[in-house]
């Protein structure tokens, strides 16, 4: 099967590294608002097992486009020799700095790379791209032109005009915005520059989107199973004889709830890895508000049920009355903790801590006594850590590795987190998180979570 | 296929659990390039994740060293409860079957031990196994020779850690079921170890010495009563071994009191009944057997079982596991580059342009590209933007090769006069102006005032001064482009 490839060039600053960050989903692409970011060229095969069945390739912009051009008309003789005269042009120069960037993109391009020219569609058009335009129209190989929306303007007509003189396809899309959906119909597109790219893409395409798909379930299972962890986390002290265990609550109290955002912190990396996130700048207005204290009367409201939701869930679920009474005194509005912020250290409005989990004292497997803290009771608890995960990666999905700021995710009616659930979802929900707080659930259990946060995440 | 695997599961699991944490700080990329390949490896056992993942751990060995111990641990454990089995066992059995020749051996005593006790500690073991009511398992722990077992190697500072390390794992629920499943199973190897040793200290006496059975005991039983008893037991090997099963004779004949031996009880007949005696030996032999050693037996391959399956019920939940699973055995789709990145040169500066240098100097304008608003527009926008008086030279736009024009075509300034470039902003500047800016300061020498003066297009097409981050952008070009003389102009606030 043929290999295509794909070299995206144009104009400096054009948006051409975010296409490519996008498409191969690597942050680590440099991007910045300084022209001459990418100063070689750089490859990014698409592999499967090893097998490559495409290759983009992110090169620098053209700096010397007239005078290339003006080199080459010089150079023709016959019309149907022009890609020869390039050929002869990147020979002559690619060991120059004068035409360094220029022979950094054309060089792909004439081992066979189909183009994707990148213009910004919020800028007017110009006649001085002609030069680009005609260089690249000389090299005789399959283009596209994808008018990239960079500012708020709109002069996508015009280009679009201008554009469709030199280029089989011409496409607008968002380098740094655009949804999966898109990258994929970006994708199959490519395919219809040459026929026979077509086969190699279409099957890159459906790897990629069940690689996406099994990532989101991967990322679901995470969850699922920090969920249970996170119920059933207990701490023990071993205490000997004589020992008065109140000395230890403070400590164990402390390493019990720091260990629950841990696990909840762990989580998220691994799913920003999963999504092969590696820079994610948290100072983001989102990220901000998950960088909330887990246990911040905040983020309870936010990303846990409401009381009301809570009781209705729990009826909904057939739960017994003791169940609402247990969420009267665990819901959020009581949850105002005093003296406990100053355990975790400067942050303020922690909700209590001894509505959430307490103490007991346990026999030892092998004799003994021990201080035992936890597992947490609280039935919003759950709640509160699938909201986050939902948002958190929500937040991952809709990124793209183009971004090196912030996403805003609109919330839908003003909910977030759990809120947002589905009553009928919720049901479901809380029957599995029943099941963990009885230290009931096992491999099985994870599993049907895992489905349950897969249908949250399709929405 | 992988050479060694490590025989016991429950190291496995453990070693499989320390893998995974280790992974967890390695890179996701790492990762996939790794299991796909033992993955691609190991297809056929994709249907087998045990298997699987047992095989993928001898493949990644990283962490071949930890973790021997509680094999070992394990190990010790188990040899003390057998040899301590055997020893009771045959010592037991010494004490049941010791003849003196003065009295023959009370069948009652050995059905009690080898029976009765027995079928007592087999109950706890189902009640142990079927119910988890804490108060019943703490009760039925003092019964556990495991736990005994495990208390005593707790004393050995060289075990000690890795059996903390094995009490205290409490992942999933699995876990906790090991360490049941673990301690039953320790004291079913002491128990097996026991009866063995009991059954063959006994077939070894009867072999070697000289036996004489009879029964006797202070409560009120008559023959008939012992006879039902004994059919009753005997029930399970009656048709295959009839001789097994005592008849109504051998048990009248046998019976004896504290204060005559069988031989005075019919004085004529000493051999015949002192045969007869001997004839116990089958059925208690048989008794051992089927109440003692095979029970035993089948509890330990029940403990062995149970523990097995909790120990694969605890790998499958160990978090990561299925991230591991799906790396092998999904296609690895990788889009990554290959190589890292060269970095561009930082920039320089930050912009401080100036205002003032173009006020009421007459100005000649040359406009690089093709303008984006029409002439007057522009200079409008220039006249009120640098206070300039634009002389009435025509705009210039640079849009191809022929079109920028030579040095050397253009006018002839003076102090008083001064050129400006009018760029758009947005526009980043390319090596051809570059270029083009040097020509034009060799043509006019050092001290003409030649200025780049930028303008933007607004969110209504409209013209406007250009931005801060292109003002920088632009000037951070000039002076890495060496052309420090050459005057930005124009910033947006
Ligand atoms: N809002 C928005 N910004 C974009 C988009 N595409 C590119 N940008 C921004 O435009 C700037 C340039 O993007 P790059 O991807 O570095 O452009 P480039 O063409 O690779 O630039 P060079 O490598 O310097 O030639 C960056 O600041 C991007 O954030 C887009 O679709 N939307
Ligand atoms: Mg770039």
């Amino acid at each position: 099967m043929i290999t295509p490839a794909f070299a995206v060039v144009g104009h400096p600053n054009k948006g051409k590294s975010s296409l490519v960050a996008t498409l191969a989903q690597d942050d680590s692409v440099r991007i910045s608002t300084l022209p001459g970011t990418t100063v070689e060229a750089r490859t990014f095969p698409m592999k499967v097992d090893g097998e490559v069945l495409y290759t983009l390739i992110d090169t620098p912009g053209f700096q010397r486009a007239h005078k290339t051009l003006s080199w080459m008309k010089k150079h023709e003789t016959d019309i149907h020799k022009r890609a020869d005269v390039v050929r002869q042009f990147v020979e002559t120069f690619k060991d120059t700095d004068q035409f360094f960037d220029e022979c950094q993109l054309l060089s792909p391009i004439l081992a066979g790379a189909g183009i994707l020219y990148v213009v910004d569609g919020s800028k007017p058009y110009g006649s001085e791209f002609e030069a680009e335009m005609e260089i690249l129209r000389w090299t005789g190989q399959p283009c596209m032109a994808l008018i990239n929306m960079i500012g708020e303007a709109d002069y996508s007509e015009q280009w679009q005009k201008a554009l469709s003189q030199f280029f089989q396809i011409v496409r607008v899309f968002n380098a740094v915005n655009a949804k999966f959906e898109k990258h994929i119909e970006l994708l199959r597109a490519f395919g219809q520059l040459n026929e026979q790219w077509r086969q190699p893409l279409e099957k890159a395409v459906n790897f990629i989107h069940k690689d996406r798909e099994d990532r989101a379930e991967q990322s679901a299972r995470l969850i699922a199973e920090t969920i249970s962890e996170s119920i059933n986390l207990t701490m023990t002290k071993k205490l000997s004889e004589d020992d008065n265990e109140e000395k230890y609550k403070p400590e164990l109290k402390h390493d019990y709830f720091q260990e629950l955002i841990a696990k909840e912190q762990r989580c998220r990396k691994t799913i920003e890895k999963i999504y092969h996130y590696h820079n994610i700048d948290r100072t983001e207005a989102n990220f901000k508000l998950l960088d909330d204290h887990l246990f911040s009367e905040q983020t309870w409201s936010i990303f846990g049920l409401s009381q009301q939701e809570l009781i209705m869930t729990g009826l909904a679920g057939g739960a017994a009355m003791g169940a609402v009474v247990d969420v009267a005194v665990g819901g959020t509005s009581l949850l105002l903790g005093a003296g406990i912020g100053a355990l975790i250290g400067g942050v303020s409005a922690l909700i209590s801590y001894d509505k959430l989990a307490s103490f007991d004292i346990l026999g030892m497997p092998l004799g003994g006594h021990a201080l035992q803290i936890g597992p947490m009771k609280n039935r919003n608890f759950p709640y509160v850590l699938l909201g986050r995960a939902l948002f958190h990666h929500q937040l991952i999905e809709n990124r793209t590795h183009a971004m090196r700021d912030g996403l805003n995710i609109e919330d839908d009616e003003g909910r977030t987190g759990a809120s947002r659930i589905s009553p009928e979802l919720r049901k479901n929900f809380e029957t599995c998180f029943s099941k963990f707080r009885k230290n009931d659930a096992d491999a099985d259990e994870i599993e049907t979570l895992t489905k349950l946060i897969v249908e949250c995440m399709r929405g | 296929m992988p050479a060694t695997r490590s025989k016991s599961l429950l190291e496995d699991l453990l070693k499989i659990e320390n893998q995974l944490k280790t992974d967890a700080s390695t890179s996701y990329e790492l990762l996939q390039q790794r299991d796909r390949k033992i993955g691609i490896e190991l297809k056929h056992l994709k249907n087998n994740p045990i298997n699987q993942l047992r095989a993928w751990l001898s493949l990644t060995d990283e962490a071949e060293i930890s973790h021997q111990t509680i094999g070992r641990s394990n190990f010790f454990i188990s040899s003390c409860l057998v040899i301590f089995g055997l020893i009771t066992g045959t010592s037991t059995g010494l004490a049941l079957f010791f003849y003196t020749g003065q009295q023959p051996i009370n069948v009652i005593n050995v059905l009690a031990v080898g029976v009765g006790l027995q079928l007592i500690l087999l109950l706890t073991f189902f009640l142990s196994t079927t119910f988890n009511s804490q108060w019943l398992q703490n009760l039925l722990a003092s019964f556990n020779a495991g736990r005994w077992a495990a208390r005593l190697a707790y004393i050995l500072p060289s075990l000690k850690s890795s059996l903390d390390k094995f009490f205290n794992r409490r992942h999933s629920i699995a876990d906790q079921k090991i360490v049941k499943w673990q301690t039953i199973y320790w004291s079913q190897q002491f128990a097996v170890a026991f009866n063995l040793a009991l059954l063959l200290s006994c077939l070894y006496l009867v072999t070697f010495t000289d036996l004489a059975f009879g029964w006797s005991t202070t409560l009120d039983f008559d023959n008939s009563f012992v006879k039902s008893i004994t059919d009753v037991l005997s029930l399970p090997w009656q048709a295959v071994f009839p001789a097994a099963v005592p008849d109504l004779n051998l048990i009248e004949s046998t019976r004896f009191y504290r204060f005559n031996t069988i031989s005075m009880n019919n004085e004529n007949d000493t051999l015949t009944q002192a045969q007869l005696a001997g004839n116990w030996w089958r059925f208690l032999l048989l008794s051992l057997l089927v109440y003692g050693l095979i029970p035993r037996l089948l509890t330990l391959i029940l403990a062995k079982l149970r523990l097995n399956s909790s120990i694969k019920a605890s790998i499958m939940s160990l978090p990561g596991l299925h991230l591991l699973l799906d790396r092998m055995n999904n296609p690895a789709v990788a889009t990554l580059a290959e190589t890292p990145e060269v970095a561009a040169a930082a920039m320089q500066t930050s912009a401080e342009p100036t205002i003032t240098a173009l006020t009421n100097r007459q100005v000649f304008l040359l406009h690089w590209g093709q303008p984006a608003f029409d002439q007057n527009q522009i200079e409008q926008y220039i006249s009120n933007a640098t206070g300039a008086q634009l002389s009435g030279f025509e705009l210039i736009a640079a849009t191809n090769t022929d079109s920028i024009p030579a040095a050397s075509n253009l006018p002839v300034l003076n102090q008083q006069t001064a050129l400006a470039i009018i760029v758009k902003g947005w526009e980043p500047p390319t090596l051809e102006l570059t270029d083009w800016l040097t020509e034009l300061r060799t043509h006019y020498g050092p001290q003409q005032l030649i200025a780049v003066v930028a303008y933007d297009t607004d969110a209504n097409q409209q013209i406007r001064t250009a931005g801060k981050t292109e003002v920088d952008t632009w000037h951070d070009f000039l002076k890495r482009q060496k052309l420090f003389d050459i005057v930005m102009h124009g910033v947006r606030e």
